[in-house]
């Protein structure tokens, strides 16, 4: 699947990571990169997977046109067509409809452009913006080494707290992290700018929305897929649709990160019931479910190899929510059953399930 | 085929968010350096040998934590069956450094009842122009706390193989002293193949000696 590579980038020297005319994106909009760098990028590829009909899109479209989340028959037929493969064009779309996005947004009394406004002022006292990302990581740092150096108390006068400076400067930080090569978020481009400062909006509005989970790891993921498909309001609500509702991943995400630890033991059970044999076989290695199995639940799966799946399993988790990513954890193990069973130390069968190969 | 080592010793590596901590590793065990890496949910898990001496192999099996402070509640459960740790901070992140007290007492109040060999580690030593951290305060810290002090760039590839064969030979020599010794049930520290013939702990430790006669 994979493909040749754009070999003229020079990956030497840092600067160069700027956009270039050379630059090549696939399909999803991940950059190719050169063959020493691909086995720490394996995200770009040259997909080919069966195209829906016309007739078929037609059928989507028209679906989604008088989707109804009640109707039973709605979701059995949208299911049909996830399993057909959903076109890329209509993605987003459907997406809004089964996340009932505009319903959320209506029955909130939240208000994502004003929320926007109240975080403006303690950002302009900071001195940070979030169109220039590396420079609001300096200056935020450096806010908090002066606090911490002069034992200063904020003064009143101040509009930002010290929870604020945290968890701008943790955004910040992931912003630069998450998905570095799609073409949305990578490098200096206009595009990546507002691609970064879009994401940063979107995960500062969530953390103000709901305090109980504020920001953790994993969420930066999660928000920049939402964002691919979505409009940036949009995609906040998609966020807090998918985050908070008890169907979704309202157990998977808290404070402590109790409740996905608790997660990953009812998935435990889940295998040693299924998949009893191997199960057995993954203990006697000593190797802890918690290791993998949280990584994929806490950026739902991001880390696969290739775009179309991770974008299929996404369709499947949108639809059936909770259930459809521990059965997608449960097929992943599945998949490497027959390679897991064959090795028999952690050191082996860890990076197999934490860095899932392409076949 | 198993790489024939002598011993395998279970590394930890931790320090605050965007340190470089997945960056050194991946120097060290992959050789190369990546622009980005992806922000660590969680842990992630490397190995590499190492030869401290002519035909003296350790297995490293190295822990790669997260840094955010939601993440402690899991990645404390590896200090406890961690030999050694590299402790990093950023150079050019005054705050980096002063959180190493924290974590020092972090892996202190988990580790129990075993011990931790740290290596304070500042990195991004590239980045000179950036300094916020002087070499001599980062040494007396480290002074201060037993653990020696290197600085380290992933990016040009400074003192990374140094730093994890320093540790390591720090660690051999404890094991060879009987300051750390090999138990069961205790992943820190386990003896391996010695070519043809499986030793237990202590015939190995003999045998190193008859080598080193």
């Amino acid at each position: 699947m994979r493909r040749r590579s754009s070999s003229s980038a020079s990956w030497r020297n840092p600067t160069d990571k700027r956009r270039s005319e050379s630059e090549r994106f696939d399909e999803f909009g991940f950059a190719f990169t050169n063959r020493r760098e691909q086995k720490l990028h394996h995200r770009c590829h040259d997909y080919s997977y069966p195209q829906l009909s016309s007739v078929r899109v037609k059928e989507l479209c028209e679906l989604l046109s008088y989707w109804n989340g009640a109707s039973f028959i709605c979701k059995s037929q949208i299911e049909r067509f996830i399993r057909m493969g959903i076109p890329p064009s209509l993605r987003g779309r459907m997406w809004k409809c089964l996340l009932n996005v505009d319903g959320v947004r209506e029955c909130s009394d939240f208000n994502y452009q004003t929320c926007l406004s109240e975080v403006r002022g303690p950002l302009v006292d900071l001195g940070v913006s979030e169109y220039g990302i590396l420079s609001a990581i300096a200056t935020l740092s450096d806010t908090q080494n002066d606090l911490r150096l002069n034992q200063r108390q904020l003064s009143g006068s101040n509009c930002y707290s010290i929870d604020d400076i945290n968890l701008f400067r943790q955004i910040a930080l992931d912003l630069q992290r998450s998905f570095p090569t799609h073409r949305s978020l990578m490098g200096q481009s206009s595009e990546a700018i507002e691609g970064q400062a879009k994401l940063f909006r979107v995960l500062v509005a969530y953390a103000k929305y709901n305090p109980q989970a504020g920001y953790s790891q994993g969420m930066s993921y999660i928000a920049a897929v939402l964002l691919m498909q979505l409009g940036e309001e949009e995609a906040f609500w998609a966020l807090t649709a998918m985050l908070d509702k008890s169907k979704y991943l309202a157990e998977l995400f808290d404070l402590s990160l109790t409740k996905v630890q608790h997660q990953v033991k009812v998935f435990d059970q889940f295998l040693k019931h299924r998949k009893a044999r191997l199960s057995k076989h993954l203990d006697s290695a000593g190797v802890l479910l918690v290791h993998f199995v949280m990584p994929w639940f806490l950026t739902l799966f991001t880390s696969l190899p290739c775009w179309d799946s991770v974008l299929a399993v996404w369709d499947l988790i949108i639809l059936q929510g909770l259930q459809a990513v521990f059965r997608t954890a449960l097929t992943i193990i599945e998949l490497l059953e027959p390679r897991l069973m064959e090795l028999n130390d952690e050191e082996t069968m860890l990076p197999l399930l934490l860095r899932v190969p392409v076949e | 085929m198993e790489a024939i080592w002598l011993y395998q010793f279970r590394l930890i590596v931790i320090g605050d968010s965007t340190v470089g901590k997945s960056c050194l590793i991946r120097r060290f065990t992959e050789g190369r350096f990546a622009q980005v890496s992806d922000p660590t949910v969680g842990v992630d898990f490397f190995s590499r040998l190492v030869e401290i001496e002519p035909g003296k192999r350790i297995k490293l099996q190295i822990w790669d934590t997260a840094g955010q402070e939601r993440f402690r509640s899991i990645t404390r459960a590896y200090y406890r069956n961690s030999v050694g740790g590299l402790l990093l901070f950023d150079i050019t992140n005054r705050r980096s450094f002063q959180n190493v007290h924290d974590w020092l007492e972090e892996a202190r109040s988990h580790v129990q009842p075993h011990s931790i060999v740290f290596l304070l580690v500042g990195h991004k030593c590239d980045l000179e122009a950036q300094r916020q951290v002087t070499r001599q305060e980062a040494e007396k810290l480290a002074g201060a706390y037993g653990m020696r002090y290197i600085e380290t760039s992933a990016r040009d590839a400074i003192n990374v193989e140094h730093a994890f064969t320093e540790l390591t030979r720090e660690i051999f020599a404890l094991v060879r002293s009987g300051d750390i010794t090999i138990q069961e049930g205790w992943e820190g520290v386990k003896s391996g193949f010695v070519p043809n013939v499986v030793h237990s702990s202590e015939e190995v430790t003999k045998s190193d000696r008859r080598c080193l006669c």
